[in-house]
């Protein structure tokens, strides 16, 4: 058994390498993690924008500075183009004496109030109150860990994919005939690709998360969380290549899949903590939340609860998929 | 040619058809669709969250902004209880006020993240709401302006139209063109075609508009179900049409250099995330660096909200569609000599 198990493993490897497939594997997330790399910072210190006339006095300008970024322009007509621009940055012209804000109408709510608020505090003559701050002292914004885990669920479904396509490939090409009338059976070619599945989630997570955060992570919980979502990503390989008949009809499912892989993590995020049992069905709920534990400390539900719940839950979906496996792939 | 092109066109309808995408979409369409008007919330606050501790004589600030609509479990009743608060919420503001209304002063307990200028604007906020509640007149001679009269907030569940529309209905033709390529050539059916008297012109057009028909009736479904029939639907269509036409170049020009799906499948993720960053400003409006904007999915997905949610912008649809012209054109004479020198080759 344990011949066949690696026999299968070998080929998976010697198409691979054959394809570039690990090459392209390894520049992919390696590209999504640099460009996150490349606009967190900005993103992490979203300021409002003002976009001010010249005239309305250096004296104003230097004040605005402390609530954002500053955009000169020579005229108010040059203001009043940038506004139009689609962003939402709101303009300030004035004589040094009379000031006004120019907004387009279409910013978000309060917009409107938050620019007043500035310029009354910047135009009056005493403060109306007094403001002490304390800091936590919190060194990373949890945005870079929410992006991180959001990676990484991709590099777990990226793993999953390669293995649908290639089961997919089997299909078209009809090794699959072949691997039916060899002694493999279903369970032995779950494992085979189980074990593919995991060295190829194991090098993107591991390759995302340097990228994203360097050495600060725990590593070993992360190539815990993997080992723990394998199983996830072979579900979604076998799904996707257990129904799709040819690569077109793969991307049509793949875009149902991976409609419901995303969004189920996503809409966790604005759902109360009361309400979170609804997503409990779902394995990629749980993994999220594991690696949410992983990078941005604990959540409602630990890191080890987490873990097991990925994969008991994967598992289910597994074996609610053998029949149907048995039934497409013919094999024992 | 007219007759090669419907020939060819018929063909890969039947393909699409064949494939189930006719049925993925319709179904994605509903359930997208039933997101957005059923699940997803109208109010979502995306920027950090503020807890508050009230520990004014009267607690002002508590019952003017519960009457104001703020959730009563943001108000916390002691300083250690706000301090836990906001440290297990890393998302959030720690807010407290003591004294009096005319001798107020805030605590602010900060994560230690947030940009100086946000804590400023914090500040400038709260003197506000003093301002507000002791009716108090403006400081200086100031005024707001409006350009076009001021609109109505769109929720936040129909504000994800314009990003399904843009970032999912029409980046679809990137994916399927390199699919059905690569099983053209995995059939051997490209061989057939370089016999044939098909051209690449035919080719091109052939795919570009079954999967811009797609698209259409993608869009179109959820632009239905969610916002009815009282919309611009003729500037909507064009911008459907001109993108879906752009991105399916552009996943054409691409796929024609990969030997198979599963090599090309990698960089199109890659691809496919980068032309969603703008999603980021969109939903952060504040947020729009430079490099940004010039992505070509930036001025679309702002489009398409303004033809959604009209605000009385005019003129921005013929500039829009005069750059996805100028950028179609590009595309299409790259493509052309793309499929012809690799994917025609030996062909016409």
């Amino acid at each position: 058994m344990l011949k066949r198990i690696l026999n299968f493993i070998k080929a998976d490897i010697v198409n691979a390498t054959r394809d570039n497939i690990i090459l392209y594997m390894l520049i992919a997330p390696v590209l999504l993690a640099l460009l996150s790399r490349l606009f967190l910072p900005t993103l992490q210190n979203v300021n409002l924008t003002f976009a001010v006339d010249r005239h309305a006095g250096q004296e104003v300008i230097n004040q605005l500075k402390a609530y954002g970024n500053i955009e000169l322009y020579d005229t108010d007509l040059q203001v009043r183009e940038r506004v139009e621009r689609p962003d939402d940055v709101g303009g300030i012209i004035g004589n040094g004496e009379k000031y006004t804000i120019l907004m387009e109408g279409n910013e978000g709510k309060d917009f409107d109030a938050i620019y007043t608020s500035i310029m009354d505090r910047i135009l009056r003559d005493s403060p109306l109150a007094q403001f002490e701050h304390i800091s936590l002292g919190v060194p990373e914004s949890p945005i870079r860990g929410l992006f991180t885990s959001f990676l990484l669920l991709s590099a777990v479904m990226i793993a999953g994919l390669i293995v649908g396509f290639n089961l997919i490939d089997e299909k078209e090409t009809r090794a699959i005939q072949a691997l039916a009338v060899s002694p493999i059976k279903i369970f032995e070619y779950i494992i085979a690709r189980g074990v593919l599945v995991l060295l190829m989630a194991l090098i993107l997570s591991l390759l995302t998360s340097l990228i994203m955060v360097g050495f600060a992570a725990d590593y070993a919980k992360l190539v815990v969380g993997v080992l723990f979502s394998a199983a996830l990503a072979v579900a979604l390989g076998l799904l996707l290549g257990g129904l799709a008949d040819n690569q077109i009809s793969g991307i049509a499912i793949l875009k149902v899949l991976f409609l419901v892989y995303t969004l189920i993590p996503m809409g966790s995020l604005f759902v109360h903590e009361a309400l979170q049992w609804v997503f409990y069905p779902f394995p990629n709920y749980w993994m999220f939340v594991m690696f949410k534990n992983i990078y941005l400390g604990t959540q409602h539900i630990g890191f080890w609860a987490a873990s097991i719940f990925t994969l008991i839950t994967s598992i289910i979906y597994i074996l609610l998929m053998v029949p149907v496996l048995r039934r497409t792939l013919k094999l024992r | 040619m007219l007759k090669r092109f419907m020939n060819l066109f018929y063909q890969d309808i039947k393909v699409v058809i064949r494939n189930r995408f006719l049925t993925v979409v319709l179904l994605l369409a509903f359930v997208i669709a039933g997101l957005i008007n059923f699940v997803i919330p109208q109010n979502v606050k995306i920027t950090p969250k503020e807890l508050f501790f009230d520990n004014t004589a009267e607690r002002v600030w508590e019952k003017e902004l519960v009457k104001r609509g703020m959730e009563k479990d943001r108000f916390y009743y002691s300083r250690d209880e706000l301090y836990k608060a906001v440290q297990n919420n890393k998302s959030s503001l720690g807010i407290m006020a003591e004294g009096s209304l005319e001798n107020t002063t805030f605590t602010i307990i900060r994560q230690g993240t947030e940009p100086e200028e946000i804590i400023n604007v914090l500040d400038a906020t709260l003197e506000n709401g003093i301002r507000e509640f002791r009716n108090l007149e403006k400081a200086e001679y100031y005024e707001v302006e409006f350009l076009r009269p001021r609109s109505e907030p769109i929720p936040f569940n129909k504000n994800l139209i314009p990003v399904v529309l843009v970032f999912e209905v029409v980046m679809l033709g990137f994916l399927m063109i390199a699919v059905m390529i690569f099983q053209e050539k995995q059939e051997g059916s490209i061989r057939a075609y370089r016999v044939s008297p098909g051209g690449v012109l035919e080719y091109i057009f052939s795919k570009a508009s079954v999967i811009t028909l797609l698209g259409l009736i993608y869009g179109g479904t959820i632009v239905v179900l969610t916002r009815g029939l009282g919309i611009d639907y003729l500037s909507l269509t064009a911008l459907i049409v001109l993108t879906s036409i752009l991105i399916t170049l552009m996943g054409l020009l691409l796929s024609v250099f990969f030997r198979n799906i599963s090599e090309f499948f990698f960089i199109a993720i890659a691809i496919m995330m980068a032309s969603g960053i703008p999603i980021i400003a969109y939903m952060y409006p504040s947020f729009a660096p430079p490099f940004m904007t010039w992505i070509p999915s930036y001025p679309v997905v702002f489009g398409v909200r303004e033809i959604l949610f009209p605000t009385g912008k005019e003129g921005f649809m013929a500039p829009l569609v005069w750059i996805l012209l100028l950028e179609n054109t590009v595309l299409f004479a790259a493509s052309y000599w793309a499929v012809q020198r690799k994917l025609l080759r030996g062909g016409r």
